[in-house]
C-alpha cells in the first residue's frame, strides 16, 4: 500500500507534517465513542444480516430488468410491438363507422385573409346541421331542408358566399350517403383535377401516436393532408392548401355519441330559439348535448339553475 | 458474531485510528473533528453496501473522511473569512524561521492552502502524501483513471507550491541556518 518512495519534495514534506500531530486524548475518546455508536447501528442494520448473495441477486434482477427494457425499446423502435401505422383504407373505414362527428372548418381566401368559420355536425343517416355566419342550415339525405336565420352579424363577403356554396356542396355530397365518407368529404372541397392516392408522410406526423397522409394533384398545385390517430384510426384534422393563392380550408374533427334527434330537427330548433329569444348568444348551439354534460348555451345554465332550485318531490 | 459486526470488524476496525488521525490532521479542532467524523459516518451508513462491496473499501473510507474533514475546514474558512487568513499569513511572515517551522500557524496555513484546492485535488494529495496510497488505490476510491489521479496530485502539488511559497522559503532559510 505504501508506494510513495520519495517524499523529498518540500510540499510533500509539509503536507505530511501537517498531519503528523497526535490527536489529543479527549478528542480521541470522543471520536471513538462515535465509532462505537456507529458499530452498534451497523449491527442493527436489517439487510446487512442477509446473506451476501442477496446483493448479487438484486444486481442480477436489475441487470435482467434493464435487458428486458432494452429489448422492448428495440422492438418498439422496429415496430414489432405497439400499433402498426394505420393504412388509408383503415382511416376511411373508421371515419365511416363514427356515430356522430363535428367539424370546425376555417376557410381562407388567401394567405393573409381572415378565416370564415363554418361549423358542421353530422350523424349517421345523412342528417346534418351547419352554421355559416348567421345562418343555421339543416340538411337530410343530400338536400337542404331548412335555413334558419340567427340574430347577429349579417355582413356578407365573397368568402362567406363561397363558404355558402361550399356548404351546399357538403350537404349534397355528404347528405346523400347513409354513412360518412371521408373521400366524399374531400371531393366536396373545391379541387380542380384528379387527386393522387394517399401516401403516408412520416415527417408530418406530430408525434408517434399520430399518422399523416398526403394527397395532391399531379402538378402539386393543390394538396390535402390528413392527420389520424394511430390507435383509433380516426382522422382528427384535414388541411386543404392551394400554394398558388394561399387559399386554404382547415378542418378540425371531433367525435361523440349520437346527438338527440331534435338537434337535427329545424322545427325543434325554431321552437327552442323562440323560447330563448332573449339569449342571442350561443343560439347556434341550441339543443346540443355536450358529451361531458357541460352547459353550452345560456338556456342550459338557466335550466341547470332552475332544476337545482326546484324542491324535491316527496 | 453478527454479520454486521463481522463486517465492521473486518472493514472499519483496522482503520479507526487512521480515520481519527486523518480528520484531526485536517480540522485541528475538537468540535470540528467530531462533526467531521459524524458526517463521514453518516456517509458510511448511507453507502455501506457500496463500501463493503468495493474492491478497496479502505481507500474509499479514507476518501470519505478526508472529504468530510475538508468540507468542515472550508466551512470554517468561509466563516472566518479573510481576516483569519490574513492573520495567519501575517503571523507566518512575521515569525523567525525557527518559529515558523513548528508553529501552529504554519500548519494552519498548510491546511488552509489544501482547503483551497479542488475537492479531488485535496483528496488525491492527502491520500497520496499522507496516507501513501498508490495511484491505483486512489483512482478506485475516486472512481476515475490513474492518469487523472496523477494529474490531480501534480496540479495540487503545484498549486500548493504557489500558495505556500512563503512558508517554503522560510523553511529553506531554517535549514541553511541550522
Amino acid at each position: 500500500m505504501n508506494t510513495n518512495p520519495e517524499p523529498e519534495d518540500p510540499v510533500e514534506i509539509m503536507v505530511k507534517k501537517a498531519f503528523d500531530e497526535e490527536t489529543p486524548a479527549d478528542v480521541r475518546q470522543a471520536m471513538q465513542a462515535h465509532l462505537r455508536q456507529f458499530r452498534t447501528r451497523i449491527q442493527a442494520r436489517e439487510y446487512i444480516q442477509r446473506p451476501r448473495w442477496y446483493s448479487q441477486r438484486f444486481l442480477a434482477r436489475i441487470t435482467v430488468g434493464f435487458g428486458v427494457a432494452a429489448i422492448v425499446m428495440l422492438c418498439v423502435s422496429l415496430g414489432l410491438i405497439g400499433s402498426p401505422a394505420p393504412t388509408w383504407a383503415e382511416v376511411v373505414e373508421r371515419f365511416a363507422g363514427a356515430p356522430c362527428f363535428s367539424a370546425t372548418i376555417y376557410v381562407k381566401e388567401h394567405a393573409t385573409a381572415d378565416p370564415v368559420q363554418v361549423e358542421l355536425w353530422m350523424a349517421q343517416g345523412g342528417k346534418l346541421r351547419l352554421r355559416v355566419g348567421n345562418q343555421m342550415i339543416f340538411g337530410e339525405k343530400g338536400k337542404v331542408i331548412e335555413t334558419v336565420p340567427l340574430t347577429g352579424s349579417s355582413e356578407s363577403s365573397n368568402v362567406r358566399k363561397n363558404a355558402r356554396l361550399l356548404v351546399e356542396q357538403y350537404v349534397e355530397a355528404l347528405g346523400a350517403l347513409d354513412s360518412f365518407s371521408l373521400e366524399t368529404f374531400m371531393k366536396s372541397l373545391p379541387i380542380n383535377g384528379v387527386l393522387s392516392s394517399p401516401l403516408e408522410n412520416e415527417n408530418a406526423r406530430v408525434s408517434d401516436d399520430m399518422v399523416a397522409f398526403d394527397i395532391s394533384t399531379p402538378d402539386n398545385e393543390q394538396w390535402i393532408r390528413i392527420w389520424a390517430l394511430r390507435e383509433s384510426r380516426l382522422p382528427v384534422r384535414l388541411l386543404f392548401w392551394i400554394p398558388g393563392s394561399g387559399e386554404s380550408i382547415d378542418v378540425v374533427l371531433s367525435y361523440f355519441e349520437n346527438q338527440p334527434s331534435e338537434f337535427f330537427d329545424p322545427n325543434a330548433f325554431k321552437a327552442a330559439l323562440e323560447y330563448t329569444m332573449p339569449d342571442t348568444a350561443g343560439a347556434a348551439y341550441l339543443l346540443f348535448k355536450d358529451p361531458g354534460g357541460r352547459p353550452i348555451t345560456p338556456a342550459d345554465v338557466r335550466e341547470m339553475k332552475q332544476s337545482a332550485a326546484a324542491p324535491e318531490k316527496s | 458474531m453478527q454479520y454486521g459486526q463481522e463486517e465492521y470488524e473486518r472493514i472499519v476496525r483496522p482503520l479507526e485510528d487512521r480515520m481519527i488521525r486523518l480528520i484531526w490532521g485536517v480540522t485541528k479542532n475538537a468540535e470540528d473533528a467530531e462533526e467531521a467524523l459524524q458526517e463521514a459516518l453518516a456517509v458510511l451508513w448511507r453507502k455501506w453496501d457500496k463500501i463493503r462491496m468495493h474492491p478497496n473499501p479502505e481507500a474509499l473510507i479514507y476518501r470519505i473522511c478526508i472529504n468530510s474533514a475538508y468540507d468542515l475546514l472550508r466551512r470554517r474558512i468561509r466563516r472566518e473569512k479573510r481576516e483569519a487568513l490574513v492573520q495567519v499569513d501575517a503571523a507566518v511572515n512575521e515569525k523567525t524561521p525557527a518559529d515558523v517551522l513548528n508553529a501552529k500557524e504554519c500548519l494552519a496555513a498548510i491546511h488552509h492552502a489544501i482547503g483551497q484546492l479542488s475537492r479531488h485535488q485535496a483528496i488525491a494529495v492527502t491520500m497520496r502524501f499522507v496516507q501513501g496510497l498508490s495511484y491505483g488505490d486512489i483512482s478506485r476510491a475516486l472512481g476515475c483513471r490513474e492518469n487523472t489521479v496523477r494529474k490531480h496530485v501534480e496540479r495540487g502539488r503545484e498549486r500548493l507550491r504557489g500558495l505556500l511559497s512563503n512558508v517554503i522559503s522560510e523553511q529553506r532559510g531554517v535549514e541553511s541556518f541550522q
